[in-house]
């Protein structure tokens, strides 16, 4: 085929393949928010689900945020101390945790924990005829499989969040306890430069996180296609599809927020 | 209600270039046992799906009374669903559950029983196919016998009205085999149910079922009582029956 067909053959496949699948997803993800509204709802679902994505992930959220938290204070407070900034040590690592590193790297924790775990159950039930099973005992897969995921996903990323960023602040600290700065220099212009705002917004970015990780984890695991080899396929997909959707959805958020 | 009458005419189904189904026409007799025999690959199973609604076939129709499943909408289907009970070849266990939560399944959902009341009768049912003792164990630990058991149960438990069981001997012993053989029609027998067994297992076939159907090339060769098949001069049906036996 003449080389400029071929670029523009590919294109063209490229595009329909985005349409199709942006299409089946906004279907899906639609057919799942219905599913909050029609009975029999089945409160245990959501329980155990929101233990699946927020409990269970609570450890690795923690160690995240105070590393984070740590590290990051470690490289500012050299920088400011030249400039005698060492109150602004403080107020610059808690904006940091509450507006970006909390919700980001929450997010990109609970994907590789949860996002991946969902893709993969779910793949594997429709491999083994399970969600075929649910339709015939007339218990609709996306309400009973899908819907408690989502709900999951966007009320706990936040709580995860929000512990990421106080754990973060703390981690910090400590640190900068330990390289000689007065706590009171720390902790003292915090709530001074930091506003109610900050922390709010990175929690709505946290949740529209949650979202994304719980529905781009079901739609690949719902439309698995053959076999085990079909299940280690999504399971890969979800992580990476939202980890680009994650960290291209916060710039934008944070274009618009801040 | 009663147990309805299954019509199925015409019924084509294909995946791909691949025709399975080439035009199916079969009553399936209200209340009776109905056996589906046929060769490996032949589409027994790929019926059962359409029968139940998993799949819609090309052409054709499946009437449920006056409902027609092939041309349906969802919330209809789910409605005879209620009534159905379906036991899948590989069993389709959720392996995320214990044994006693995968019999429960549908009860708990539909909210048609209390959990003691639930319980107590998936510990009947699970006792009658020895099971009884297995009830808190994770369903991934089974043997493939125990599996078929257990999604044995959990077909059994809402009292359908119209089941469909594909092979729910393969993979047991003889004798468990004929347990769940009398187990069936015990099960038949108490609620009239209409029942459909996909089986390859023609000793049982001639003596349980009211009526046979033999697929072959996606279409029906024959379908009438036992008796008839026996006396059949048809060169499938013959062979069928010769060479099913250890099948
Ligand atoms: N979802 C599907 N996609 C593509 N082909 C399918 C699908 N389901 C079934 N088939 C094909 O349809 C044919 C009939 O399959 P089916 O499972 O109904 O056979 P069967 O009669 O139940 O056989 P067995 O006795 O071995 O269980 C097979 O060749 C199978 O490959
Ligand atoms: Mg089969």
């Amino acid at each position: 085929m003449n080389p400029i067909l071929a670029v523009v053959a590919a294109i063209g496949r490229f595009g329909l393949n985005a349409v199709f699948h942006l299409g089946r997803y906004g279907i899906l993800t639609c057919k799942a928010i219905l599913g909050l509204f029609t009975p029999p709802l089945r409160l245990r679902n959501y329980f155990k689900q929101m233990e699946s994505v927020g409990v269970d992930s609570l450890f690795v959220v923690i160690l995240t945020g105070l590393f984070t938290g740590g590290v990051f204070t470690l490289q500012i407070i050299y920088g400011f101390s030249r400039f005698s900034a060492e109150s602004m040590v403080g107020p610059t690592v808690a904006t940091a945790m509450t507006r970006e590193l909390g919700p980001v790297l929450t997010a990109l924790m609970v994907t590789g924990r949860v996002g991946s775990a969902m893709a993969a159950e779910l793949s594997s039930m429709k491999v083994s005829e399970q969600m075929d099973a649910l339709t015939v005992m007339a218990a609709d897969p996306i309400k009973y499989l899908i819907t408690p995921r989502l709900v999951a996903g966007v009320i706990m990323l936040p709580l995860l969040t929000a512990i990421a960023d106080a754990v973060g602040v703390i981690g910090g600290f400590f640190v900068a306890v330990g390289r000689g700065l007065d706590p009171g220099q720390f902790t003292g212009r915090i709530t001074d430069i930091v506003v109610m705002g900050d922390v709010f917004n990175g929690l709505i970015k946290a949740a529209f996180f949650g979202f994304i990780i719980s529905s781009v984890g079901c739609y690949m695991g719902f439309y698995t296609q053959g076999g085990a080899s079909g299940v280690g396929r999504s399971t890969t997909q979800a992580v990476v599809v939202s980890y680009v959707s994650i960290l291209v959805s916060d710039f934008m958020m944070t274009a618009i927020m801040f | 209600m009663g147990a309805p009458t299954i019509e199925i005419r015409d019924v084509t189904k294909s995946f791909g270039h691949f025709e399975v189904l080439k035009g199916v026409s079969l009553d399936i007799l209200a209340g009776k046992i109905n056996f589906i025999i046929g060769r490996s690959g032949e589409g027994k199973s790929v019926l059962l799906k359409i029968l139940t609604g998993l799949y819609r076939p090309d052409s054709g129709s499946v009437k449920f009374g006056s409902v027609n499943i092939a041309k349906a909408k969802t919330s209809e289907i789910n409605k005879l669903r209620r009534r159905m009970g379906l036991l899948f070849q590989e069993g389709a266990l959720f392996d995320s559950m214990s044994v006693g939560e995968n019999v429960i399944f549908p009860l708990w959902f539909h909210n048609l029983a209390t959990p003691q009341e639930a319980k107590k009768k998936a510990l009947a049912i699970l006792g009658e196919l020895g099971m009884g003792r297995y009830f808190n164990l994770a369903v991934s630990l089974l043997s493939t016998g125990e599996k078929k058991r257990v999604a044995l149960a959990r077909a059994l438990i809402v009292d359908p009205e119209v089941v469909f069981f594909d092979e729910p001997t393969t993979g047991l012993d003889p004798l468990l085999g004929s347990q769940v053989d009398e187990l069936i029609v015990h099960a038949q027998k108490i609620s009239q149910a209409t029942v459909v067994v996909v089986s390859h297992d023609m000793a049982a076939t001639l003596s349980l079922a009211d009526r046979v159907t033999l697929l072959r090339l996606g279409q029906v060769v024959l379908s009438g009582s036992p008796d008839e098949f026996r006396k059949s001069k048809d060169q499938e049906v013959v062979n069928f029956l010769s060479g099913g036996d250890s099948a």
